[in-house]
């Protein structure tokens, strides 16, 4: 699909949704889309924006803005200089270049934005670092590697009046958006449990390239060029599936489930990739929610057979977010069947066309469930996410429920890791609960 | 699920397909309260006679029963005696086990060697079936011997879905397998049956034929769109018993008897029967309200139906929709 039509698409859904719907009111960075759903809800100057961190990540979302006519890429930053002169190069060399955040920010006073995309451990850092100089960030999930940390994230983008806002991009994902509202409207009755599953087969293991770390990095920081490659497979940086999928899928639970889990329990090992690294290589936790929901997550790295998945059931029907697809627990009435009962309640008596032999064999029952959205989207929400933080900064908005989001994901994900660490039940902290916010 | 204006509607699957009731009434308690063991007992028949069903009675039976005697329950002995009945009464064209020819023509890619067939043929079926009555068990003669009570258990199902209606003294319902078996109890409630349309194969909104059903059931068999290898002939997933061949051509028949069970019988035993065939089992069973056998030509039918069931003077077949 196009991009241009990939964003009608979008606001046509939004559009549907919040017409008809709470769904807006809930979700504030719809309404921008929902009040006026053309191209022309961006105002004024292009914004200029500074990319922090153009790796895998990164590079997707700087690809997306490129593509966005209303943002300028002026500047581009990344330790390691493979990638930063990929972006310099693919932006024309129009971006200047920097290697470390602080001195883009000293320098490049003009920018309007900043998108972060580098290893977690430095999130909290170059997120407080921009909002202190006036920026309004875009920071990928998780917000950072420590609760504290993400506390003070939130803390300082209030303090500082400035747009904060999470990489999440399925609440901007059309099925997913559609998804929420079927669920509110009852479709599957009273959400009674969610199973989340993100199972893949690989080492998660990048190559490691020669080369002295000290010429692209503070070797305080990293101490070999293996830490700094495959920085996800160690604590000093990160807290692996917990913090790099499972938080994901976690906000989206938590968005459903309409709160936050109130007790953490789990258990996680590394159990075949037995390389070194020293984050887990399965996760399986249990998260209790205040009204006894709970949601059940897993995530493995030696399996991939099940992919990922968000089970959302209910009394009345199961719905299954990746697939886009939901079933209800009793059969829709047969077309013919529909029409008698029409008929009886409208005083009719007609032929009815309902018999006729089975056209196949007997099988085993399998319902393939029907589609949450008829449309096929190839976004994944990501190209809508970046349009949204640009539309943010030029309308000034802050999608403060966005960053709430964002931050008890991060921190559900971060007490599953401690829970598995420590083998204790977490109960969620009171001093990490947001209160007046 | 649920009373609107006073009609109860409840739906599941059961048996590979979707079991439906439709009920007029207001009560809707009592109505719930019906439904959920109606489905209940539904359910009973499938979890014990469904061949896909690992734990299912016919599930172990299919696996023991070519090794030793296999003792069964006696509601599932009394379905292999019934079985063994109507086999017998439709001078086994009517045959329950015959799964052996289902997966030669599956694995074959319906493009087996007839000779192959044949020998399959005679290595399976109901002859291969030994029930000791004394003992309660079920044995298989041969290793290609299996049960597929399919058809039957629907029949059996509605049956006494039927019977469960009638002793909670509501008089009035429509139930629904799939659309190929359904039981008309009493009347709808404006006008004086429940008025089942045969739906058009390549035009599923038309009715080729219309049944008036009144404390009757009626059961459809017939042709799958879906058996066409390119440059084939089309086969219907049914095959004679006797020659381990598929059916051929387009043709579905249809059965209204005051018996869910014995529909389900004779809709089978018909498509398969020849004219000699069908005279000599309707004979047997003389119960039979009319039958309905269309032969699909090209985008038109031959509908033939057969009102009486010992008297073939009233045999009319027409060209064309009779509805």
């Amino acid at each position: 699909m196009k991009k241009q039509e990939s964003r009608r698409d979008f606001l046509k859904q939004v559009a549907l949704l919040t017409g008809s719907t709470v769904l807006a009111s809930q979700l504030s960075w719809l309404r921008g889309y929902a009040a006026n759903p053309s191209e022309k809800i961006f105002r004024g100057d292009k914004i200029r924006i500074g990319m922090i961190g153009i790796g895998s990540r990164g590079y997707l979302l700087f690809l997306h803005l490129k593509d966005i006519p209303q943002a300028e890429i002026a500047a581009v930053c990344d330790i390691y200089p493979p990638h930063l002169e990929r972006a310099i190069r693919m932006s024309d060399n129009k971006a200047k270049g920097f290697r470390d955040h602080r001195k883009m920010l000293d320098e490049m006073k003009d920018l309007d934005a900043v998108v972060i995309a580098t290893p977690l451990h430095t999130h909290a850092t170059i997120t407080i670092d921009a909002l202190q100089a006036g920026k309004q960030v875009f920071c990928e999930k998780s917000m950072a590697i420590l609760p504290e940390d993400a506390l003070k994230m939130v803390r300082t983008a209030l303090e500082t009046g400035n747009l904060l806002q999470i990489g999440h991009q399925r609440m901007f994902n059309p099925k997913y958006l559609h998804a929420f509202e079927l669920l509110r409207a009852g479709q599957i009755g009273t959400v009674t449990q969610i199973r989340a599953y993100w199972h893949r087969n690989s080492s998660w293991r990048r190559s490691v390239p020669k080369g002295n770390v000290a010429d692209f990095a503070d070797p305080k920081m990293y101490p070999d060029m293996e830490h700094f490659i495959n920085w996800r497979l160690y604590r000093d940086y990160s807290r692996g599936l917990m913090t790099e999928l499972a938080s994901h899928q976690m906000q989206v639970a938590n968005y459903i489930l309409g709160s936050y889990p109130v007790k953490i329990m789990g258990s996680g090992s590394i159990n075949y990739w037995k390389d070194g690294r020293e984050v887990f290589d399965n996760v399986n936790l249990v998260y209790t929610y205040p009204d006894g929901t709970q949601t059940i997550y897993d995530s493995l790295t030696s399996n991939k057979h099940y992919g990922l998945e968000e089970q959302i059931m209910g009394p009345k029907g199961t719905m299954e977010l990746e697939a886009g697809l939901m079933w209800t627990e009793t059969p829709p009435p047969a077309p013919g069947i529909l029409q008698l009962i029409n008929n009886i309640e409208h005083g009719l008596f007609d032929d009815l066309p309902l018999g006729g032999a089975s056209w196949v064999p007997d099988t085993p029952v399998k319902d393939n469930g029907i589609p949450i959205l008829n449309e096929k989207l190839e976004d994944d929400g990501t190209r809508l996410e970046m349009e949204g933080f640009v539309h943010a900064v030029q309308t000034g908005e802050k999608y403060r429920d966005l960053l709430k989001q964002g931050y008890y994901a991060t921190i559900v994900a971060l007490l599953g890791d401690e829970a598995m660490m420590t083998g204790k039940v977490i109960t969620m902290p009171e001093e990490l609960i947001l209160k007046n916010f | 699920m649920g009373v609107q204006n006073n009609l109860f509607y409840r739906s599941f699957y059961a048996m590979g397909t979707r079991f439906e009731m439709v009920i007029p009434g207001s009560e809707r308690k009592r109505l719930e309260n019906f439904s959920r063991d109606m489905e209940e007992k539904v359910l009973w028949w499938h979890r014990h006679l469904s061949r896909f069903e690992p734990d299912s009675d016919i599930s172990r039976v299919n696996l023991e029963a070519s090794r030793h005697p296999v003792e069964v329950d006696e509601k599932i002995f009394f379905v292999l005696e019934e079985c063994n009945r109507y086999v017998r009464d439709t001078h086994g064209l009517f045959d329950p086990a015959i799964l052996a020819i289902q997966e030669f023509w599956k694995e074959s890619r319906w493009s087996g060697d007839p000779q192959d067939v044949k020998k399959i043929a005679s290595r399976s079926g109901w002859k291969q079936v030994i029930l000791d009555p004394e003992k309660q068990t079920v044995f298989f003669k041969t290793k290609d011997t299996g049960i597929d009570p399919g058809a039957f258990g629907k029949g059996l199902a509605l049956r006494e879905a039927g019977n469960f209606l009638k002793n909670e003294g509501l008089e009035n319902a429509l139930l629904s397998f799939g659309g190929s078996s359904i039981l008309g109890v009493g009347k709808h409630p404006h006008g004086p049956h429940w008025p089942v349309g045969i739906t058009h194969i390549f035009a599923p909104y038309r009715n080729v034929y219309v049944f008036p059903l009144h404390d009757a059931a009626l059961s459809s068999s017939g042709a799958s769109l879906q058996r066409k290898p390119a440059g084939k002939e089309e086969y219907l997933p049914v095959f004679h018993p006797r020659t381990g061949m598929p059916v051929t051509g387009w043709k579905t028949v249809s059965v209204m008897t005051k018996d869910p069970l014995e529909a389900e019988i004779l809709s089978t035993a018909f498509l398969v029967a020849n004219e000699t065939e069908r005279d000599d089992i309707l004979k047997t069973f003389a119960g039979i309200s009319q039958s309905v056998e269309i032969i699909y030509l090209k985008q038109k039918e031959n509908v033939r139906t057969f009102t009486n069931s010992l008297n073939t003077d009233d045999q009319n077949e027409k060209t064309g929709i009779k509805t």
